[in-house]
């Protein structure tokens, strides 16, 4: 049985935007299935990070789903969130995986080369995702995503998260094999963000059931 | 708990949690143990009235090493027999963690450690002294590894079975030996053990040859991501030895040994995109594994023919799809 959730992930978050956030957040992970939410926080925030981190992670635990902190292994378990998301396969990921495992999550991202992907696997990621936006706002291109993902989930037993840009992709990456698919802008650029997560559940799901 | 919730095919995934001191060596079937980060003796987290927490092994796991130093030589002035403080520092001063590298420093912790019983400074000096390599350093590294063993350290056993193959002007090899060593090795929740027990059941050494158990050993090393062990399973897996065959599921196994880059399983893929079995026939990765397998130094006459005409177009993919294996 095949199956494909959606990892969230928010647009970069200072104090100021956390009370217009805060319900629109909650209303999305009661509209779609949300295994996972990623908290961004703005460039400049990062004083206030334990705060929004803190209040997120609220939201999320009320709905059953797990909040990870970007690249911050230590504010995990101080805004009570549940895990940590890192970039490569580096120290960065070595010592999130010494100090939140096996409690908390620890995925890694921004994996440049197959061999980083793989040792981010070997390491014990719980995770690797391919294709997300990196820091300096450079998306890859989709089909590099949906070759990685495909790659992955046909050989490797950790989970992979695909990055789509659009429901469109964030279906073909389910078809793909991939186990959960992350969507950022798609969601809360949406009309009605909390429909787009409802339509992405829709749409991932059935393509993630036509592969079994 | 929700972390159990998000990922609910994790429990089978991760039970990889054994030492893993595998070193990705294809050619050398037996190769001893590498030195790795000592384990607490007693779990990290301390239970409410349980022992105190270990915060000197808490901050060096973290990569704090200079908090580590300082709590571990605070605990060996504290109490002149804290070995495992004395472990620690060891291992400091043998990886130059924040302190200069001293192997001779790193050799007396370790040795006063091991003098207390350590079993992780008892292995940790036997690598030492089985690097410098001197033949009477041997015997004691060995005499060394037996005393960790006794207390069930799994590099332990498995270095014994390494050094009970190699024999010695006073022993010969003796494989029989060795396979109790392996098995020890595994069962303590080595999957280098794993996979040496494994080959040994296969070839009939030392033990009395079973396919089936032989298979079931080397799936476990496989899964445990022993690399050689891949190869070997993946192998048995495809021609039916000791497990119901699976082509499809072999081919699936050397397609990620090949990724890891052992040049066997890149060799014997080619092989199968060539014919076609357990991958569909495709001529542009038979030239892709080839071509990574022979830059490993494997020669194939029959693949260096297969792929003698390729069209323009398909070395052009060849070279776009060498490019991605390497980058992404």
């Amino acid at each position: 049985m095949t199956v494909c959730r959606l990892y969230l992930i928010t647009p970069p978050l200072g104090l100021a935007d956390l009370d217009a956030f805060a319900p629109r957040f909650a209303a999305v992970l009661a509209a779609g299935d949300v295994a996972s939410a990623l908290a961004r926080v703005a460039p400049g925030s990062a004083g206030d990070s334990k705060r929004i981190v803190a209040r997120l992670a609220e939201i999320a635990a009320a709905a059953d789903v797990a909040l990870l902190v970007e690249n911050d292994a230590r504010l995990a378990p101080r805004a009570g969130a549940d895990g940590a998301h890192v970039a490569g396969a580096g120290a960065e990921l070595t010592q999130a995986l010494a100090s939140l495992h096996p409690e908390r999550i620890v995925g890694a991202g921004e994996l440049r080369l197959r061999d980083d992907a793989m040792s981010a696997g070997e390491a014990g990621a719980d995770y690797v995702m391919f294709g997300e936006p990196r820091p300096d706002g450079y998306t890859p291109p989709f089909e590099d995503t949906l070759a990685r993902v495909d790659w992955w989930a046909e050989i490797f037993q950790t989970p992979c998260v695909g990055f789509a840009g659009t429901l469109e992709q964030a279906a073909t990456l389910a078809s793909a094999g991939a186990d959960f698919v992350a969507l950022g802008d798609a969601i809360w650029r949406a009309p009605s963000p909390e429909a787009a997560a409802a339509e992405a559940t829709r749409r991932i799901g059935a393509a993630a059931s036509a592969r079994a | 708990m929700r972390r159990r919730w998000l990922f609910p095919a994790l429990a089978a995934a991760l039970p990889l949690a054994g030492p893993a001191f595998a070193e990705d060596d294809f050619s050398a079937p037996f190769t001893l143990s590498h030195p790795r980060p000592v384990e607490p003796d007693a779990p990290l987290p301390p239970t409410p009235g349980g022992p105190a927490p270990d915060i000197a092994f808490g901050a060096f796991q973290r990569g704090y090493y200079l908090t580590a130093f300082r709590e571990a030589t605070k605990r060996v002035a504290d109490n002149p027999k804290d070995a495992p403080a004395m472990t620690l520092l060891g291992e400091i001063y043998r990886d130059g963690l924040v302190v200069r590298q001293d192997l001779v420093e790193a050799a007396r912790w370790y040795r006063l450690a091991a003098g207390l019983g350590d079993k992780n400074a008892q292995f940790q000096l036997g690598v030492m002294l089985l690097e410098d390599g001197e033949a009477k350093d041997k015997v004691v590294a060995r005499g060394l590894f037996e005393k960790a063993a006794a207390q069930g350290h799994a590099g332990a056993l498995y270095n014994l079975g390494v050094l009970a193959i190699q024999g010695d002007d006073s022993a010969k090899p003796d494989f029989a030996k060795a396979a109790d060593y392996f098995k020890r090795a595994a069962d303590a929740g080595d999957d280098n053990g794993a996979y040496s027990y494994g080959v040994l059941l296969r070839d009939g050494k030392g033990v009395p040859l079973d396919t089936a158990l032989a298979a079931a050993w080397l799936k476990r090393a496989a899964d445990g991501g022993i690399i050689a062990g891949q190869v070997e399973y993946a192998i048995m897996l495809f021609n039916g030895i000791g497990v119901e065959r699976d082509e499809t599921g072999a081919a699936k196994i050397f397609k990620l040994a090949a990724a890891r880059k052992n040049p066997i399983a890149q060799n014997r893929l080619a092989h199968l995109y060539l014919i076609g079995r357990g991958v569909p026939q495709d001529i542009v990765q038979v030239a892709l594994w080839h071509s990574f397998a022979k830059a490993a130094g494997i020669e194939d006459a029959e693949l260096d023919a297969a792929i003698a005409h390729l069209t323009p177009d398909q070395a052009k993919q060849v070279r776009e799809l060498e490019r991605k294996q390497m980058e992404f």
